[in-house]
């Protein structure tokens, strides 16, 4: 009968599910690691050259690498994020010739918005010298560039070079500025010391990826990253407000009482920022096996919950399979969160101990405790936030990262008038509020596994609504 | 005849994408007088049932129609057929579509549990009664705008769960999501497609197209009717059968009471279903020949509302063709496209078998090569390996009436037919016929039980060119016989399978239900 019907298979379509996002997902996990480096690069070129302690460049060039840092990864998070979801795709598509491509086209968005931004700060808001202004930009860009080599290193779950070089860059940061420092000691030449590390990080970031994909670049696709931002935008808005909620409590801090405005208008508070960046060293090896678990336990889970599905298994096949990946998730995020709550609780308690042996006020001490907790709780904001993403629930992960940033905000202003002591509490508060509905989210999630993966995230019906 | 309508560019007032413009479960166009419902054909496929519906429409000159033409997902393809005066408006239904939203809160007093219970019912084993009831089931969500909660909500999985557990939980549930996806969103596009108002509903098959004419019905309490070309259902199963997309879990064995039902015995539950509905929904269940009837019947069909309306052919312009005389080169012609269902290498054996006895013999492939390109390079090789080069010829699609005068047997090798219209045009010609034994073309060489005319043709087995030789060797030594086969078949296309005959009775059909309608109305 000629005309009449047309293919069932048309109307059957197979095999598309959500499990693309799986090496997005390790990337917004792995981008805690070098902010933690970050924060460890901080205090160890304070600690070198605190015998220095007193000539009025040192609290200003650390002033201006928080800056540096603080606003590349807020600036180029949204870039990273997203262009790091872009070679997911890729990736689950075999088309990896395009990585390299895409990854120049993320550095030159990632550079236009550090030099753009990067400008207004240190070039319009600050006082700085013109030498300084230069040094100052080339870290703010050095550091931006990293952060996104990073996750497209991390894309390919590559975690040895990132931190191997994020170690060298750290080192040779340290020894540099310190030299420079001893040479001539001018801020400038701090600053290109420090970036002498930095570049070296960077270089040897690119020459893993460049390794890793050995593919020539024929055009730099600008346009699908920019596409892929608009498409995208929870992940990018959630990157960036998970960025800005990262460092909301030091910038209001900043601008409280507390503050103090050093040389050339900028503004910190040692008081608060010191004891924090402590804090944030302490949970380092809950990051560390976090990871591991993701590795060994979580990846395997999820892969056999997905190919259960595609290799034709029952409901009650992938129900079993859906519900040890949920058993065990929550089971290692409880073994890896309660010890790591312990050990802060136990550092707390040793605040004075600590206090006295880096260096730090003895009045920090409350700040230090309030910190710790928060930084244990933000490590499970974290990684329950970013889990969700492997579920492709990036509206969840955007309204997280949202939910963070306006509590750390606004519970650190609301209790700054509780006195010095307190000035964590609005961290500690926001820590432990984001990281309970974060891990209700995840839990959520993981509960309705199965008709996530059908109904609700199924990339085929998100393409036919999208249609629709 | 089917060359008479030129293929044309999309010049199509109605839109050509998307849905057909609000929720409302009534398109709030004026009222047609026949509402043709029309599955994946016209006006987008040439040919075939497109062919006829356009012809229909055409010829119904005093009728205002619209047309719903049911395609997979948008965007609508080009037009093939350009729009007619009295075509109203074309509406498009998207199977892809929900033709509402989703989102909360979902109506009071949409019962869940009630549907879930009904749609199983419907699709296992269900017909009017059963479909009338998901319809007023269903009403609640398409009157709120919420029907895409049956596809992309908790709702949704609960049902597909359910009924997985229920009837196959052995089987891959990958599969059965995307057969009960594909399934039961087109049952609700279906049931939620604003339904554009007419008097008649004439649906061209069973299915989705079926399924529509159906809950016009219900809806309406107006009068459906089905002419159907081919068996869709059968059609169907064929292709659900050797679908290899389809995983079979369930190795059955040679045990003939094993319970357990995998996705085909699913896909193909539910097109019955569907075509149940629309028999016991038409108060006229047409087809082509009589075939079909025995098919119709065993799918609920009631026989008393059964009845044959052959397609027609313009008897006046072909009976008035001069014929091939005697003298002429013998010549012989397959008409139709160059696709494996044609059978068209069978049909070059036969010309292979039949040239050492007519050395001057001229074979003609009248038909487009550009269905199947693979299959037509094929059929050129096969004639180049025969050595009949100069024998055979590949027409392309041409004018038919220009070639009849010069040939003397029509010939069809087709695995697969309904009810050839080129047998009917060359038996207009006064053209005998050898035929596969396919379809209707019994009934139309030798005539229905009530026809006492005699042969017009000789009929042999399908995929025999042997037997196709001799039938073509027969007819075209033996000049009476020949003559007395064509002037039968011009007999018998005049008496039974002329366009005004075949035109007055669907007009019949049509006053007589807007008529009923309107007593009633009164």
């Amino acid at each position: 009968m000629a005309g009449i019907g047309f293919a069932l298979e048309r109307l059957y379509r197979g095999t598309s599910l959500a499990d693309r996002a799986a090496s997005f997902a390790h990337a917004s996990i792995v981008a805690a690691g070098p902010c933690l480096l970050a924060v460890l690069c901080i205090w160890l070129i304070s600690a070198t050259i605190s015998e220095l302690e007193g000539r009025s460049n040192i609290a200003t060039f650390r002033a201006l690498i928080i800056y540096s840092f603080a606003l590349s990864f807020v600036v180029t998070a949204p870039v990273a994020l997203v262009s790091a979801r872009l070679i997911s795709d890729k990736l689950h598509d075999l088309s990896i010739a395009e990585v390299p491509a895409i990854m120049l086209a993320a550095f030159g968005f990632a550079a236009v918005l550090l030099v753009g931004c990067g400008g207004v700060l240190f070039g319009l808001m600050l006082d700085l010298e013109p030498a300084v202004i230069a040094a100052v930009m080339a870290n703010c860009a050095l550091i931006g560039l990293i952060w996104v080599a990073c996750l497209f290193a991390s894309v390919t779950r590559d975690y040895t070079s990132v931190t191997a070089f994020f170690a060298l860059g750290l080192a040779i940061s340290v020894v540099a500025v310190t030299l420079g420092y001893k040479l001539r000691p001018e801020l400038d030449v701090m600053l290109w010391g420090f970036n002498l590390g930095l570049g070296a990080t960077l270089f040897g970031l690119l020459i893993r990826i460049v390794a890793t994909f050995p593919f020539a670049v024929t055009s730099v696709p600008l346009r699908e990253v920019a596409r892929s931002l608009a498409r995208y935008w929870p992940i990018a808005a959630g990157g960036l407000f998970g960025a800005a909620g990262a460092w909301v409590d030091k910038w209001v801090v900043w601008l409280s009482p507390y503050g103090t405005q050093i040389q050339y208008g900028l503004l910190h508070a040692p008081l608060y920022d010191s004891a924090m960046f402590v804090s944030y060293l302490v949970v380092i090896p809950a990051y560390a096996a976090f990871i591991i678990h993701l590795e060994v336990q979580f990846f395997r889970n999820y892969r056999r919950y997905y190919s259960s599905i595609l290799e034709h298994a029952t409901l009650a096949q992938i129900h079993a399979h859906g519900e040890r990946l949920r058993a065990e998730t929550i089971a290692s995020l409880s073994a890896i969160t309660v010890p790591q709550l312990v050990v802060c609780g136990l550092v707390a308690l040793s605040a004075p101990a600590v206090v006295s042996l880096l260096d730090l006020q003895f009045r920090q001490v409350g700040i230090l405790r309030l910190g710790l907790i928060g930084a244990a709780f933000q490590f499970l904001f974290i990684t329950c936030s970013s889990l969700t993403l492997y579920f492709d629930r990036r509206a969840v992960f955007f309204l997280l990262q949202l939910v963070f940033l306006a509590l750390n905000a606004s519970l650190t202003f609301l209790l700054l008038p509780f006195g010095p002591n307190y000035l964590g509490l609005g961290f500690l508060a926001a820590c432990a509020i984001s990281a309970l509905i974060a891990y209700l989210a995840l839990a959520r999630t993981l509960y309705r596994l199965e008709y996530l993966t059908f109904i609700a995230n199924n990339p085929a019906h998100r393409m036919r609504r999208r249609a629709a | 005849m089917t060359l008479m309508f030129t293929p044309a560019e999309n010049r199509w007032g109605a839109p050509a994408q998307g849905a057909a413009g609000g929720y409302a479960r009534r398109h709030a166009a004026p009222i047609a007088d026949v509402c043709i419902v029309v599955e994946g054909a016209y006006p987008y496929v040439s040919g075939g049932v497109s062919a006829w519906v356009h012809g229909l429409i055409r010829r119904q000159k005093d009728l205002q129609f619209t047309v719903v033409a049911i395609l997979p997902e948008p965007p609508a393809p080009p037009a093939k057929y350009s729009p007619l005066p009295n075509l109203a408006r074309l509406h498009h239904l998207y199977l892809s579509e929900t033709y509402g939203g989703a989102g909360w809160p979902r109506p009071r007093a949409f019962d869940q549990a009630e549907f879930d219970k009904a749609v199983d019912l419907f699709l296992s084993s269900g017909g009017l009664v059963e479909l009338a009831n998901v319809d007023r089931l269903i009403a609640p969500l398409v009157k709120a705008r919420r029907t895409a909660d049956l596809l992309d909500s908790t709702l949704a999985w609960n049902l597909v769960s359910e009924l997985y557990a229920r009837e196959m939980p052995h089987e891959s549930f990958l599969h059965f999501f995307w057969a009960w996806r594909a399934l039961f969103g087109g049952l609700v596009a279906t049931l939620s497609f604003p339904l554009p108002p007419a008097r008649v509903y004439h649906t061209v098959s069973t299915g989705y197209a079926g399924l529509l004419a159906a809950r016009a019905a219900v809806e309406t309490g107006r009068p459906a009717l089905i002419t159907e070309h081919g068996i869709y259902t059968n059609e169907r199963r064929i292709e659900i059968l050797q679908a290899d997309w389809i995983v079979d879990t369930v190795d059955k064995g040679f045990a003939l009471h094993d319970p357990r039902r995998d996705l085909r015995d699913f896909w193909t539950r539910a097109f019955e279903s569907y075509a149940r509905a629309c028999y016991q929904a038409c108060t006229e269940v047409i087809t082509l020949h009589g075939a079909n009837q025995s098919a119709q019947i065993m799918q609920g069909a009631a026989p008393e509302r059964m009845r044959i309306i052959p397609n027609g052919v313009d008897y006046t312009t072909l009976s008035a063709l001069p014929r091939a005389s005697a003298e002429d080169p013998p010549t012989v012609a397959l008409i139709g496209r160059v696709v494996p269902i044609k059978d068209i290498k069978t049909y070059i054996q036969a010309i292979d078998l039949l040239r050492p006895r007519f050395p001057a013999l001229t074979a003609l492939v009248m038909g487009p090569t550009d269905e199947q390109p693979d299959y037509y390079e094929e059929c050129k090789k096969l004639v180049s390996e025969l050595n009949l080069d100069a024998t055979l010829r590949f027409t392309g699609q041409v004018d038919v009436t220009q070639y009849f005068p010069r040939i003397h047997v029509n010939v069809l090798t087709s695995v697969s037919e309904s009810q050839p219209l080129s047998v009917l045009e060359a038996g207009a010609a006064a053209l005998p016929t050898v035929a596969s034994n396919v379809g209707a073309c019994r009934e139309i060489l030798f005539g229905r039980r009530d026809d006492q005319l005699g042969a017009g043709g000789i009929l042999t087995d399908v995929a025999s060119a042997e037997q196709t030789a001799a039938a073509i060797g027969e007819l075209l030594r033996d000049h009476d016989r020949r003559t007395r086969f064509g002037l039968i078949m011009q007999q018998r296309v005049q008496r039974y399978y002329d366009l005004g005959v075949v035109d007055e009775a669907y007009a019949t059909i049509y006053r007589h239900h807007m008529a009923a309608q309107a007593q009633g109305v009164a």
